[in-house]
């Protein structure tokens, strides 16, 4: 067999299903009741959201001193916040569109759900710089609106560049997850059977029908928004990292930085979806659609992403002691030996110890391992950023140094960014397919329509494949 | 049943399998017939050589777009900052190419992404919020003169159906008539919104066609 044949004889889901066998397990939890777990969960989340809504709203009126952010720390929680939520939404983009160009065909029973995390993720993200301008009611500024003062937006200052990066990524990620769901949604509209469900699912499917004259341009469409979202993986962190880098200030200004950050964003992605995925996978009992392979690749992706991010942290450190800059290298002593060294040495032991457990495939196939160890890369990858940006409170003169520490209102809206993103991805697991129904079926044996049936037909298209 | 009753504007049959349906659907190419389709609860790889279906132009519309996307964007920047409103930022040039590279390179990619998610829905002439073919080939309410076995049809979930359904609901099969009817509000609305759509090509030299196809596959019962 050629490895292409092999590929595609693998068997990715369990329990050899039938069409239909997927599009009721699927479709089930969308339509059964709402159970307790769900209510009692989505109550703790949107309790936290509360506290994220209150919180801002004090913040609006009171102005963001109250936050811990001070010379010489202008940046606080806000931006560690911010570069932790959109790289968690990395991991999402990569599976559904680096994976998709790959023709990774393990990827359809995740894709769907880490899309919708990319999204909720990023939700998150774009609130902490919206709301640390201060002024929030004048955010349009960054965007290139005529206004009554003739002027425009600076195209050449980093944070522009977010704006438009993740701007972007955000409105890309959406419409790529929109385009996934579209025949999972004609598939729910036509099982509905109450009144709301048959207008709002039909609304959403948009009248699709599944001919195969829709499949061809559909299928073209998926393809190029892969394509188009597979720079965006590398380019959005890159130009998150260039907020720090285009400063000349020491650890920040170097050229590691844009692989670093979207290496350490891909990690606690795919982390983020471990965590996510084991929980659902357990709750609606999908054992046999997310099995222990997909699993496994995974842990897999997080050992490699974890191996690139422990190389930079070891680089970084080596180039401060090479280049013979002072400020440098003093920076590098202070993360690992200064006031904030249990941070530093948290991320260290998260991020590039704890991940050397999925060498062995006991560990990497094990559930309670792979659960403790993706809430551990999560919580590295945060300090991670903590450490990057706070230990900056010592610079050049001795006489500046700061010490950073956050307050109440710091606290609560983090609590509360993970109170929005639980709160969406509740409403998105109720009501939307988690699971691609169409990608699945697709990637099941009988999908295959030269593989399956008899002899191959030459009347198909031309000769054996 | 050896002809389908004049009312009727097309025509289903069902297949158990995605292979069966691609022979199918290369027999019908072979046989010089066009106004077909062939429904999947997912794409089916080779379908569209098997249907005899050029490729679709949607690439070449978002490279067109994406190209006049990023002059356009990189001309805007370049006249807001070099000539409306220039900018002195520590004394460097106003137009440097380099630092325009990520905003131009973000609205291209959106651009694109517009275009491809429109330019899809627009060829594939969505949002349409009514076909006669979701009554009978996504829906487990199968009309008693389409051609299939009950049994076998949702299992495999894919069946042939005539384009002309969509054109012609006005004359549709009396069973599936009867659903349409059903079907308030979106068969409304979509007359409504879309006045033009209900009035197709007239179906009568179709019709034989669809016969013939069927007997090609050898699935009516004579």
């Amino acid at each position: 067999l050629s490895v292409d044949a092999k590929v595609h004889k693998e068997i990715l889901i369990a329990g050899n299903p039938q069409f239909s066998t997927i599009t009721e397990k699927i479709s089930r939890i969308v339509e059964s009741k709402t159970t307790r777990v769900w209510l009692l969960m989505f109550g703790a989340a949107v309790s936290l959201l509360l506290i994220l809504l209150g919180s801002i709203g004090y913040l609006l009126w009171e102005g963001i001193g109250i936050w811990g952010n001070n010379v010489p720390s202008g940046w606080g929680f806000d931006i560690v916040n911010f570069v932790f939520w959109v790289g968690i939404g990395h991991a999402g983009t990569l599976i559904s569109a680096i994976l998709f160009l790959f023709r990774q065909r393990w990827r359809t029973s995740i894709n769907r759900f880490a899309e919708a995390m990319t999204i909720f993720a990023v939700m998150c993200a774009l609130i902490f710089p919206s709301i640390h301008v201060g002024r929030a009611w004048l955010l349009q500024w960054v965007m290139p609106i005529p206004n009554q003062m003739g002027m425009w937006p600076n195209f050449r200052s980093p944070l522009l560049w977010d704006a438009f990066a993740v701007g972007t990524y955000f409105a890309c990620s959406l419409m790529f997850w929109y385009v996934g769901l579209i025949p999972d949604l004609a598939t729910l509209r036509d099982r509905a059977k109450n009144r709301v469900r048959k207008i709002l699912y039909g609304a959403f499917a948009l009248g699709w029908h599944g001919g195969n004259r829709q499949w061809k341009h559909y299928e073209l469409a998926y393809l190029i928004l892969a394509g188009i979202s597979t720079p965006l993986v590398l380019s959005v962190h890159s130009i998150v990292s260039t907020d720090f880098a285009t400063s000349v200030l020491p650890g920040w200004h170097t050229t590691i930085f844009p692989p670093y950050f979207v290496a350490g964003a891909i990690f606690s992605g795919f982390a983020m979806v471990m965590t996510l995925i084991l929980i659902a996978r357990r709750v609606h009992h999908l054992e046999e659609i997310i099995t222990m392979k997909h699993l496994e690749r995974m842990n897999i992706v997080m050992l490699v992403t974890g191996m690139m991010v422990g190389y930079s942290y070891g680089t970084e450190f080596f180039i401060a002691w090479y280049s013979g800059n002072p400020y440098e290298s003093f920076a590098f002593l202070n993360r690992a030996f200064g006031p904030y060294w249990w941070a530093y040495w948290t991320m260290i032991t998260c991020n590039v110890v704890v991940p050397q457990l999925f060498w062995f495939k006991r560990f990497r196939t094990s559930i309670p391992v792979m659960f403790v160890v993706s809430i551990l890369i999560n919580v590295g990858m945060w300090f991670e950023r903590f450490v990057i940006i706070l230990t900056l409170t010592r610079d050049f003169l001795p006489s500046s140094w700061g010490w950073y520490w956050p307050t109440k209102w710091d606290f609560a809206i983090l609590i509360g960014s993970f109170g929005l993103f639980f709160t969406l991805f509740l409403l998105f697991i109720r009501f939307l397919p988690m699971i691609s129904m169409a990608e699945v079926k697709n990637v099941l044996p009988q999908a295959d329509p030269h593989q399956h049936d008899g002899p191959r037909q030459t009347a198909i298209g031309g000769g054996s494949v | 049943m050896s002809q389908l009753s004049s009312k009727a504007t097309g025509m289903l049959a069902a297949f158990e399998s995605p292979a069966a349906l691609m022979r199918a659907a290369a027999k019908m190419r072979d046989g010089g017939y066009t106004h077909f389709d062939c429904h999947s609860p997912f794409p089916i790889h080779g379908m569209d050589r098997a249907m005899g279906l050029k490729r679709s132009p949607l690439g070449f519309i978002v490279g067109a777009v994406a190209f006049c996307a990023l002059t356009g964007i990189s001309l805007m920047m370049w006249w807001m900052s070099a000539v409306d409103y220039p900018l002195v930022i520590s004394g460097k040039p106003y137009f440097s190419f380099l630092a325009y590279v990520p905003p131009a390179f973000a609205i291209t990619i959106l651009s694109s992404a517009l275009t491809a998610l429109f330019g899809m829905l627009i060829l594939n002439r969505l949002p349409q919020l009514f076909h006669p073919g979701f009554l009978s080939v996504w829906q487990h309410r199968i009309p008693s003169l389409t051609l299939m076995q009950p049994g076998s049809f949702w299992r495999a979930s894919v069946a042939v159906i005539s384009r002309w359904w969509r054109q012609n609901e006005q004359s549709g099969i009396t069973e599936t008539r009867r659903q349409v009817n059903d079907c308030h509000f979106c068969g409304r609305l979509d007359r409504w919104l879309f006045p033009g759509r209900a009035q197709g090509t007239a179906a009568d030299s179709s019709q034989s066609e669809y016969v013939q196809a069927a007997k090609v596959q050898g699935t009516i019962a004579e």
